[in-house]
């Protein structure tokens, strides 16, 4: 599988509603490197929703560039796929069926989507719930779905738009590691949204924190605990100063 | 269950009250006929009352399946291209308050009394409900499915049949539902102006003869017919739309799925332990 580089310069997105307009980002510069995790942590009105759907292609910037693999991005497509905060299964068809479904888009051969789904559902702990609906599963099962749809793409690029922003925190935990195991089983680039900064450390290789109105970026921040990750990193001392740090920096960003 | 002996209760009383005044001679049969009145009515003429249904049932199928079919299908095409809406929007917009009633003297008018303007009024109902509930169930399809489909790669045309399609089925389902029920009222309305079979002109007829008796028998007819059409749609509803999450509530999930909505639970807690 490849994967991809993502290079967004100068970007700048301005909203106009009515009379008033509102930057929502202005001159963001990120780079991130094949297969590396980055967050894009800050507080709520920084903007980050906005850069995510703008790298997926469902929105335009006003200015600036966004190079994937060195090419501009002409609108949505798989070698980008992205999870959602809410629900996005689809709930008409079968846990099977949804994760099959960008499979089918790009038709591939129904023997080809079984082996993709044979592999997924195991690893998504689903292999039970082939042929359930998602509303008869929990939430963080149906986050499992959203996740898997999107790996049986094999996107060069996997955005996350705060997946875990509406489970609980344990189930939110859980999902954490699980996300940081299945991932290392495939090392897809991701971009992963969160206001969440424990989240943000636990899962990345790199924090970008936006400060808010207008979103330009505030800081980088290397996260230098090695991979494999266990929970039990989040007990550690270190771990517990770079969150100390982390927050008053979004404190003073949001200042 | 207390509450349900209350409820029949209250229907007791109400059939109590009705025996009393018939049965006891309190009020005249031409106003008011007793339950023995009915039953007769029932014994005596239940053949022409199957024929008659059975015209009406005609008329009604018909107009429901041609006003319902036209709907959707206008429906469809207007919420697929802006420029298709912007051309029938207004006609619709023009169209959808008129109530489909008042249009009787102008379908007398321009095709006579005859099956083809009674079976018209019907569609013109069907398709007013079905049309005006189709553009709105498009427009409110989550767009975050539409999102999840365009990152995985899927054109508009694909999106159209694979997410927008199956994601209005529960909303049309309800409107098929109260266009239904609309059908029926309109049927007999229709068959007041001047058929020549159908429970609407057995009514017709039976006022003209004072058989209340007869009148209240078409009544209960053509409304335990309504009723029945009605559990129809919803037993297709149950099985077509079992996906969504109202049945969960409903109760009706653990009928059309039992073995996975059993399992699943379990799986839910063990994920969260």
């Amino acid at each position: 599988m490849t994967h991809g580089t993502l290079r967004v310069s100068a970007l700048t997105k301005i909203f106009n509603k009515g009379s008033t307009t509102v930057t929502a980002l202005e001159n963001v510069d990120i780079d991130i490197a094949e297969g590396e995790f980055v967050s894009i942590v800050g507080s709520s009105g920084c903007g980050k929703s906005t850069l995510l759907n703008i790298l997926a292609g469902l929105e335009r910037q006003s200015s600036g560039q966004v190079l994937v693999n060195g090419r501009p991005i002409a609108g949505p497509g798989p070698d980008r796929a992205m999870v959602f905060q809410s629900d996005a299964s689809f709930p008409w068809l079968t846990v099977k069926d949804n994760l099959e479904y960008g499979l089918k888009v790009q038709g591939r051969s129904q023997a080809e989507r079984e082996r993709v789904v044979g592999e997924l559902l195991p690893l998504l702990g689903l292999d039970q719930f082939a042929h359930a609906y998602p509303r008869e599963l929990s939430g963080g099962m149906r986050k499992r779905i959203d996740i898997g749809r999107a790996y049986a793409v094999e996107p060069e690029i996997l955005l996350m738009d705060e997946p875990f922003g509406a489970l609980d925190v344990v189930t939110r935990e859980h999902m954490q590691d699980e996300l940081l195991r299945t991932w290392s089983a495939r090392r897809s680039t991701v971009v992963f949204i969160t206001h969440d900064i424990d989240e943000a450390i636990m899962l990345s290789d790199r924090i970008v924190m936006l400060s808010p109105r207008p979103g330009r970026v505030r800081e980088v921040v290397d996260v230098p605990f090695a991979r494999p990750r266990t929970p039990e990193l989040r007990e550690t001392a270190d771990f517990y100063k770079l969150r100390t740090d982390l927050r008053r920096m979004m404190g003073e960003a949001t200042r | 269950m207390r509450l349900r002996l209350i409820s029949l209760g209250s229907l007791a009383a109400v059939a109590a009250v009705w025996a009393v005044l018939t049965l006891g001679g309190f009020v005249d049969k031409l106003f008011l006929p007793g339950p023995q009145d009915l039953m007769s009515v029932v014994t005596e003429s239940w053949q022409e009352l199957l024929a008659n249904l059975g015209f009406t049932l005609t008329r009604q199928a018909v107009g429901f399946l041609i006003g319902s079919a036209l709907g959707i299908g206008l429906g469809l095409l207007m919420a697929s291209s802006r420029v298709v809406n912007a051309v029938l929007d207004p006609l619709v917009e023009l169209i959808r308050p008129i109530p489909p009633l008042a249009i009787i003297p102008l379908l007398i008018l321009w095709l006579g009394i005859g099956v083809v303007p009674q079976v018209l009024l019907v569609v013109f109902g069907c398709f007013v409900i079905m049309v005006v509930s189709t553009v709105e169930a498009v427009r409110n399809v989550p767009r975050i499915y539409l999102s999840a489909a365009r990152t995985l790669g899927a054109g508009s045309t694909r999106i159209y049949r694979t997410i927008v399609m199956p994601a209005i089925v529960p909303a049309l389902v309800g409107s098929i539902r109260v266009a239904a029920a609309a059908s029926f009222g309109l049927v007999v309305a229709a068959e007041f102006m001047g058929a020549q079979e159908g429970i609407g002109y057995q009514m017709i007829l039976a006022q003209r003869y004072l058989r209340t008796d007869q009148i209240i028998v078409c009544i209960a007819v053509i409304t335990v017919t309504a009723w029945l059409v009605d559990q129809a749609i919803r037993r297709l509803e149950r099985r077509y739309t079992g996906w969504t999450e109202r049945h969960v509530t409903a109760g009706g999930a653990s009928r059309t799925r039992p073995k996975s909505a059993v399992v699943a639970p379990a799986a839910a807690a063990k994920e969260n332990s």
